[in-house]
Order: structure tokens, then sequence, then C-alpha cells
């Protein structure tokens, strides 16, 4: 049975706290009436989830908090924020689970904004007027950091967060902390204060500074909207990351700093690479600096062997073989051409000769450019990749090309011999040929043939050849034809 | 500079400067054993340094300028167990 009102009831009876609750809850709904108050907003947050809004409406004296609910929420025009100056239409309940008294929010409309919010806004609109915050202000931070600054509260959380992924990521590194009070009155000029000390600490020589610490109410991290500080980070001459609060908190500092990361883990996931991952590129590059210098020794080995075993350089005598097989082919077809009859053969000869020669000089000038350029081909690179060489190629490329060449003049010799044969030969034939016809040949006395015995004294003995022997005879007279 | 001088992220720079310039294969063969000499003196350099974990994690600087001789550990969560301090 439910117990009767605490006026009507007896001292002596006992509720149960359940009881309690709700009996406040109809008391405070039928004596408070909904009503409008004003207040400035602070520790707003969005439940995800549910879409509901919490905060606290406060003044310089008092502070409640209070519940937008979603569906009211949604619908309003204006929306709940950290230093919001605000009049609420408010209804008055006890929130039992919690144990405290809250506001329901009916109806939210601004009044300007939050002092606090306003000297902020102010700032960094001047801040932001003097260039502090542009992008191109922002020094690139070292890839492998050795040495790490730490400006945050010693015990903190903010501490313990960026240790633990340092300790994990990158234990190559040693941090060194300033601690330093990170909340309440004088919080940011200490920070600015600290954070000079810390890049200009004798003998430390840093390579980055985190600054930064873990969660709070827009107050609580109002030190790093400093503008001391601000200047003091856009000063400092060793890059900066901040990370202040949560991921929503954004202070000036996080503004000005080289880099800005969401939470202190964050900051020090994005301070420092992974030792595995640098080994692993650091034994990459090993793996890869051998392989080529490998594939760089087999790949000129290869060139060379290449060069060795290249056809016409592994096998000249081949081609000097065909040569005079060649040659011997030309001398069977002038043998072939001489036993023919007399009739057309001066031409044949003569075509014969032609290329004869023809063909000579082009296997000269092809052998003899091999014989320069081989050399050349192999021993450039080859010299150039391996200042010793190798001697034993080089002997035998040496004696390759002495081999061709004797082999190219013994072929010269050979078609010269067989050109003067090819004539003494001709001239012979022809010779016989005319004394068949009943030519003579005149010869002087000392055997040599006279084409003419033009200007021949009387008495000059001649001997003449004729078909079918020879006879001694004296010039009598000479009687010259006009010309 | 030689090699010893070099911050880890110069010699880090430098291999995989060298590494790319052989594996292009542009340079001559004498060059490229210089530059693999080069190279694996940087990757034993960088090795090393990979090598030194440090034993103390952190150092609290003190008030009066000094460097704290008191190091503060950081605590061990469960995730932390592996962690090599």
């Amino acid at each position: 049975m439910s117990p009767t009102r605490p006026d009507t009831a007896s001292i002596d009876q006992v509720w149960t706290l359940s009881q309690l609750a709700t009996e406040f809850s109809a008391r405070l709904e039928q004596e408070w009436p909904p009503l409008w108050v004003r207040g400035e907003i602070s520790g707003y947050s969005h439940h995800a989830a549910s879409g509901h809004r919490y905060f606290t409406l406060k003044d310089a004296r008092a502070q409640f908090t209070a519940v937008f609910w979603r569906s009211r929420a949604d619908q309003s025009s204006v929306q709940p924020a950290n230093g919001l100056q605000v009049e609420a239409l408010v209804r008055l309940v006890f929130y039992g689970p919690g144990g405290k008294l809250q506001l329901d929010v009916q109806r939210l409309r601004a009044v300007g904004r939050g002092d606090l919010m306003q000297a902020l806004l102010d700032l960094k609109e001047k801040l932001t007027a003097e260039g502090l915050f542009l992008p191109e202000r922002k020094r690139p931070l070292p890839a492998y950091p050795f040495r790490l600054g730490l400006l945050t509260a010693l015990g903190g959380a903010a501490l313990q967060d960026m240790l633990k992924i340092l300790a994990r990521r990158w234990p190559l590194a040693h941090a060194y902390l300033l601690p330093v009070p990170v909340q309440g009155p004088g919080a940011g000029p200490a920070l600015a204060d600290a954070l000079r000390r810390l890049a200009a600490w004798p003998g430390l020589d840093l390579d980055l500074i985190l600054l930064g610490r873990g969660g709070g109410s827009f107050e609580d991290l109002h030190g790093f909207n400093d503008e001391g500080l601000v200047r003091a980070i856009a000063a400092c001459p060793i890059p900066v990351i901040s990370a202040v609060g949560h991921e929503v908190d954004t202070t000036l500092s996080d503004f000005v700093a080289d880099l800005r990361a969401p939470t202190p883990s964050a900051a020090a996931e994005l301070a420092v690479p992974d030792v595995a991952q640098v080994r692993e590129l650091v034994e990459d590059l090993g793996r890869r600096l051998a392989g080529s210098m490998h594939a760089r020794v087999q790949g000129s080995a290869r060139h060379l062997h290449a060069l060795r075993t290249h056809r016409a350089l592994a096998r000249p005598e081949q081609r000097l073989r065909q040569a005079n097989q060649r040659l011997d082919e030309l001398d069977s077809r002038l043998r072939v051409l001489m036993a023919r009859p007399m009739a057309g053969r001066r031409e044949s000869l003569d075509l014969l000769r032609r290329r004869l020669q023809v063909a000579l000089q082009r296997l000269q000038g092809e052998a003899a450019q091999r014989v320069v350029d081989w050399p050349r081909r192999l021993e450039l690179p080859v010299r150039r990749r391996l200042r010793e060489g190798d001697a034993e190629s080089r002997a035998r490329l040496a004696e390759l090309g002495r081999a061709m060449r004797r082999t190219l003049d013994d072929g010269a010799r050979r078609v010269e011999e067989l050109g003067t044969r090819l004539e003494r030969l001709e001239t012979g034939r022809l010779r016989q040929r005319m004394l068949r016809m009943g030519f003579l040949l005149a010869r002087d006395g000392e055997g040599k043939a006279l084409a003419t015995l033009s200007g021949l004294p009387a008495g000059t003995r001649l001997q003449l050849e004729f078909n079918g022997g020879e006879a001694e005879a004296e010039l009598l007279r000479i009687k010259e034809h006009a010309s | 500079m030689s090699t010893a001088s070099l911050t880890f992220e110069q010699a880090l720079l430098r291999l995989e400067e060298l590494v790319q310039r052989l594996e292009e294969g542009e340079i001559g063969l004498e060059d490229s054993l210089t530059a693999y000499r080069e190279g694996m003196a940087l990757h034993r350099l960088c090795q090393e340094r990979l090598r030194k974990v440090e034993e103390e994690l952190l150092t609290v600087l003190q008030e009066d300028g000094s460097a704290a001789a008191a190091p503060v550990r950081p605590s061990t969560g469960e995730a932390d167990d592996a962690l090599p301090f």
C-alpha cells in the first residue's frame, strides 16, 4: 500500500527511496510549472545513439544539469553549444536513477554568446588576422623523432596515454616531461612559460614537442586558449603537436600547432612511426640493395658471355672458309669459261673479273670492319664495367683478329694470283689464235714482243713467231702508212 | 659527410636514394660498387639505431632546470604485458 503524503503521514512511517522520488517529482511538477531561466551552456554533449542533448546551464553562482530530449531538440532553431548564452523554457524534474534535480528543456532561445566564448572568438579573429593559423606556417614534423618533449600534467591520463603509445610504437625514443598544470587559473601563462623553457632546455635538443591534456569542460580546457600560449607555440623553434581534450574540443593551441591531434593518444600515434614498419623498411632496402647489385653483376657477366659467344666472333674461321669456297667456285667457273670457245669469252671474262673484284672488295671491307668493330664493341663495355677485364677473352679476341687478318691477306693474294693467271691465260690463247690465223708476232733481239716496228732502223734483228714455229729475220725497210 | 655523423633520417633517405639509383642501373659498375658499399654501411647504421631500445622511456625535468634521475614508468594495462620495460 502506498504511503500517505509526508504532511499527513506519521513521522514513524518508512519510505522507499523510489516512493520518495516519485512523490517528489509529482510535487515539483505541481508546484513548479514550466518557467524561463537564463544561463550559459557548458559541458554540452550530443548523445549519438539516442540523439538527446545533455548540458549544464550555469551562471556565476549556480548550475543545473539539463536535458534536451531529441524530439524537441531536433525541432529547435537554436542548438545548444558550449559558451552559448541562452534562455530556456524548462520543467523542473527529479531524475531518480541519477539522484539529481535537472531541467527538462522545452524550448531554447539564444540571447547572445557567453562572455568567455565571446572573448575567445574575438581573440581567434585577431590571431587569424595576424596569420598565426595559416597552413603555410606549419612546419613539417620529423619523420623519426628520437627525443620528444612532453608538456602536460604529471600523473594525468594524457601522460599515461602518450607513454603507452610511444612504448608500443617507437620504443627507440626518449621522452622528456616538463610537468605543468593544465587547468585552473594561470594554466595558460604557465603552459606558455613551460613551453619556452622546454624548447630552450640546455642539452635537450628535442625533435618534437607534444602538448596536451585529457578531456574536460570548456572552462577546463580554457588555458589552451591563452593568447600567450598561442604565441609561444607559434614562436617555438621545435615543431609542436597539440592534443587537447577529446575529438570535439578544439582550442586555439590546436589551431596554431604544427599538427592538431584529436586526443593525447592520437598525438603520440601521429608523432612517431611504427618501429616494426621502419625495421621492415630498412630490411627491404637492404634486400633491394643486395639484389640490385647482384643483378648488376649477373647482367655484366651475361653481357660479357653473350659477346664472347656471339656467332660471328665465336667462329670467324667459318666465314673465312665460306669466303675461300667462294673463291674456289669463281676459280672453277673461270676455268670452265676458259675452256669454252673464244666467241663471247672476252665479255664473260671481263664480267667475271669485275664480279670477282666486287665480291672480294665487299668481303674484305666487311671482314675488315668486323675485325675493327668487334674488339671495340666487346672491349668498351667490358672495360667500362670490369677494370681488370678478362685477360683470357682479350687474348682470344686478339688472336682471332690476327687469324682473320692473315686469312684475309691470303685471300687477297689468291685473288691477285688468279687475276694474273687469268691474264696470262687470256693473252696466251689470244696469241695462239692470231698465229693460227696467219699473223706473226715480232720480238726484238731480247725476246720482247713488239707492238709496232715503226721507228726501227733497217738491219734490226727480229724474231718472228708463227703458227707452229719461229724464224729469225732482219728488217730491211720500213714503209709507214700515213695516219 | 661521413656515414657515422648522419641522423637516422638522413641515413635512411640516403640509403633509399642509393637503392633507387642502383635499381635504375644508370650508373657504371664501378660507381655501383661504391654505391653498394656506402649503402651497406648505411643499412648497418640504420639497423643498429633501430636496435637501441630505450630502457627508460621518460625523464621528468625538474623545476630547477635539471633533468631528473627519477624516471616515471607508464602504468601497465592488460595490453601492455609484452612491453619492453
